[in-house]
């Protein structure tokens, strides 16, 4: 430990001392250290002591890139006889200096800690004297021997045993004499010792033993004095480190003059202090996705994590990158709780606050004439995500929010508070009885809002709305109540796709495909969310809309995936052609929430996103509520309106065309009768159709003989019954 | 013993000493048990010879003509601990 400090030391003073060799310190003969050092213990790096990875920093370096690196950091030749801190009084009076406060604080620091110390010591010293004794009475009975022993005796043999015995007896007299002289000193000698001598010799005998003792007693793991000076190792990055992973990472060879790997910009500390960087030129030919495919290696090579390594593509050339080196893994430190929670009115028209990208700079991201997709495997932050945006979009009270939760989870629910509508899931519930029709018609009010929305713009005059476009000003205008962005949630999107009423599915499918095509740009912005964005089975129109649908979406983000095909659906070929995979973001506890912002800006920041658990979610919905009750603009289901949908109670429907005698009908007959008797509704419906809506409200579909033909249809009485279910549920 | 003990209106001298040097034999037993497993044979205290009925020494059966012999306590335990690892 000791040892390492010091090296610490040495290599700080090694950089000090070539850094002022070079900015003219030398020749000036005087530095004012002080000011140096305050500069140094400025910064949150500088309290560490960088120790170098490299071991053969002064015999010159073992490959320097052929003399092609652009002067990157001032290297270290040979050393200075006299090094500068002993130059000239002022140095050497300000070397003493600062090793005087140095010992200062550290004696300060002890002398504080000195009564807990003693305090500590003195109880390992009563620990230590009964480990002491018992050490040395396990060595006078000869206890390494005594397993041998007892094995002799477990095999009850004699001769083994006797043998034992009577080596152990003649050891055991030996030591027991050692044992004797020792007792004999310490109760004769000791005494006579303690009144000779002078108090200040008591008392460092004292101090000695009780600190043996402690010692001694104190487990390994346990220091009793704590270090006054905190050295941390961190991987202090050199030229000759970053070429030596570059090479070996395959991606040029030392030796050949036209593949050497050269320096763009001198090596530095980045701003916010928590890295290095440095920007790489690579040998003609060899591109910046050679780089990204060869991250892991380059990690390797530098000897860090590869979560450490940032490869950042260089608008001026293809061959040339940034190299950014963490100092520790950026992406397990969690970017803590949502800014939200402060519960302020915020504005759908800013950017929404999503979480820190690896150099802890904030992302945020604008929702407004945008889609955003968000995929994962499930349990990697999904939800939390989308729901992380759409509690923003909730705390702008002029923002309508509609949501659909495929699977109809807990996570939505307390949106109750402030959606104007919403959709639990696609099976029929207490709270919904027919949730499929409803989604429909959810939809269809967007796709009706957006009409609306496009023919009072087109109608406005220029001077209200320049380029035919909503404004903030439009959104939040009481006279234009029918101007509100609207957010509108889709998670788990794709049950909707794979309906068992194919209608249904169809129908949802280009609602869907025209929302997105139109919406963004008439203020609905769309949130989706999918554990399952592969697609949807068949190669049936369907299939093909849910495609589009998916790769239409204009910011995705992507958290941890199951495989590439995941991650490549979620984030498009694209952005795996530009070695981004969200399969290989990190898997763990603390990689939760972590996950690939794409599409976007030219980067692609690997987001930590901020964390808004349930409890947070329903504090900034409340909010949200207020701040909508104060602007006036709670409405629909969270206002508690009963929704007046022009929904069909299809089962009551089905029941109501039996004729009086009537036991069962099948479904062509249904089909027909129902086009004739509520033709607004019914008036293309097929037998298929009807068949289906009815089996996914617990109708069963049986034989049904009619006119001498038995084909399928349903039983009065099996209508009746899921009557009665759903209206007992 | 111990439970006999810790009721108060069982408790009477004799039983509560009786206790004590039960335990204290019992203690005593299974510690040379462990530490001193082998005593001397009792058959030929020790020699290893005995005298036959003829009055020539022989080897001593008991004991294969060492002299000692395990001690029951250890016997036991030697055995139940067999028996342990067998079931294993
Ligand atoms: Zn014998």
């Amino acid at each position: 430990m000791k040892h390492e400090r010091d090296d610490g030391e040495h290599e700080l003073f090694d950089r000090l001392e070539r850094e002022m060799t070079q900015d003219g310190g030398a020749a000036a003969g005087v530095t004012d250290l002080d000011a140096e050092r305050a500069r140094r213990r400025s910064g949150p790096a500088d309290q560490h002591f960088e120790v170098s990875l490299d071991d053969d920093e002064d015999d010159g370096g073992p490959e320097r890139g052929g003399g092609l690196v652009v002067e990157p950091v001032a290297v270290a030749g040979r050393r200075e006889v006299i090094p500068s801190e002993w130059r000239g009084w002022a140095n050497i009076r300000a070397t003493v200096r600062y090793w005087l406060a140095y010992a200062g604080h550290v004696a300060a620091f002890h002398a504080v800690r000195l009564p807990w110390y003693a305090a500590q010591a003195l109880f390992w010293a009563v620990v230590g004297v009964f480990r002491v004794a018992g050490r040395q009475i396990r060595w006078w009975w000869v206890a390494e021997q005594h397993s041998l022993r007892q094995a002799a005796a477990d095999a009850n043999d004699p001769g083994t045993w006797l043998k034992l015995h009577k080596e152990t007896r003649s050891t055991r007299m030996w030591r027991f004499i050692v044992l004797g002289g020792e007792v004999l000193l310490l109760v004769l000698v000791l005494p006579v010792a303690w009144a000779v001598a002078p108090w200040w010799a008591r008392v460092a005998g004292v101090v000695a033993a009780v600190a043996f003792l402690a010692r001694a007693g104190r487990p390994a793991d346990r220091r009793i004095v704590s270090a006054a000076v905190v050295t941390a190792r961190l991987r202090r990055l050199s030229p000759d480190i970053v070429l030596r992973a570059y090479y070996a990472a395959g991606l040029g060879n030392p030796d050949r003059a036209d593949k050497v790997v050269q320096f763009g910009s001198t090596m530095q500390r980045d701003a916010s202090g928590t890295g290095s960087q440095v920007v790489i030129d690579l040998p003609y030919g060899r591109t910046f996705d050679d780089a990204v495919k060869n991250r892991g290696a380059i990690a390797s090579g530098l000897d860090v994590s590869v979560n450490q390594v940032f490869l950042t593509r260089d608008a001026t050339s293809h061959r040339r990158h940034l190299l950014w080196v963490a100092d520790r893994d950026p992406l397990a430190i969690p970017a803590g709780k949502t800014p939200l929670l402060d519960c302020k009115r915020r504005s759908i028209w800013k950017a929404a606050p999503f979480g820190l990208d690896e150099r802890g700079r904030a992302v945020e991201l604008s929702l407004m004439w945008i889609s955003v997709l968000i995929g994962a495997q499930p349990r990697k932050g999904k939800t939390f995500s989308a729901r992380l945006l759409a509690l923003y979009a909730a705390l702008d009270p002029f923002v309508r929010l509609f949501i659909a939760d495929g699977k109809s989870s807990p996570d939505w629910r307390k949106f109750a508070l402030v959606a104007e509508d919403m959709v639990y899931g696609t099976h029929p519930t207490r709270d919904d009885a027919d949730p499929v029709t409803h989604m429909r018609l959810m939809l269809r009010a967007v796709k009706a809002h957006i009409l609306r929305v496009n023919e009072i713009l087109s109608g406005l005059p220029v001077d209200l709305c320049p380029e035919g476009k909503l404004t903030a000003e439009l959104a939040r205008d009481p006279k234009c109540p029918d101007l509100r962005v609207v957010l509108l949630v889709l998670e788990e999107f794709q049950v909707y796709y794979e309906l068992d009423d194919k209608d249904a599915s169809s129908e949802i499918a280009s609602l869907l495909s025209y929302i997105m095509a139109v919406g963004p740009s008439s203020g609905v912005v769309l949130l989706s969310a999918s554990q399952k964005p592969s697609g949807v089975g068949g190669a049936s129109n369907i299939g093909q809309l849910f495609t589009r649908f998916r790769d239409n979406h204009a910011a995705r983000f992507a958290l941890k995936c199951g495989n590439r095909n995941v991650s490549e659906a979620i984030l498009g070929g694209d952005a795996y052609a530009e070695g981004i995979d969200a399969s290989t973001l990190p898997t763990g506890k603390p990689y939760l929430g972590v996950g690939y912002l794409y599409g976007l800006t030219d980067d692609t920041p690997t987001v930590r996103t901020y964390l808004a658990d349930h409890a947070d979610a329903e504090k900034i919905l409340i909010a949200a509520r207020k701040h909508r009750e104060t602007a006036g603009t709670l409405a629909g289901m969270a206002a508690g309106e009963v929704t007046v949908r022009e929904t069909r109670d299809v089962l009551a429907d089905v029941a109501s065309v039996f004729a009086a005698g009537e036991t069962g009908l099948q479904w062509p007959v249904i089909a027909a009768r129902l086009a004739e008797a509520i033709p607004e509704h019914y008036a293309d419906l097929s037998a298929d159709a009807i068949s289906a809506q009815c089996r996914s409200i617990g109708v069963r579909s049986v034989n049904v003989k009619s006119g001498g033909e038995v084909l399928k249809g349903a039983k009065l009485a099996d209508v009746r019954a899921a009557i009665e279910g759903r209206d007992a549920a | 013993m111990t439970i006999l003990a810790a009721t108060p209106s069982a408790l009477s001298p004799s039983m509560i000493v009786a206790g004590m040097v039960l335990v204290t034999v019992t203690f005593g037993y299974a510690l040379s048990c462990w530490l001193a497993p082998f005593a001397r044979c009792r058959r030929c205290a020790g020699a290893g010879t005995r005298k036959s009925l003829l009055g020539h020494r022989k080897p001593c059966r008991s004991c294969d003509a060492t002299g000692w012999r395990l001690r029951a306590g250890r016997r036991i335990a030697n055995t139940l601990r067999d028996l342990r690892d067998a079931s294993r």
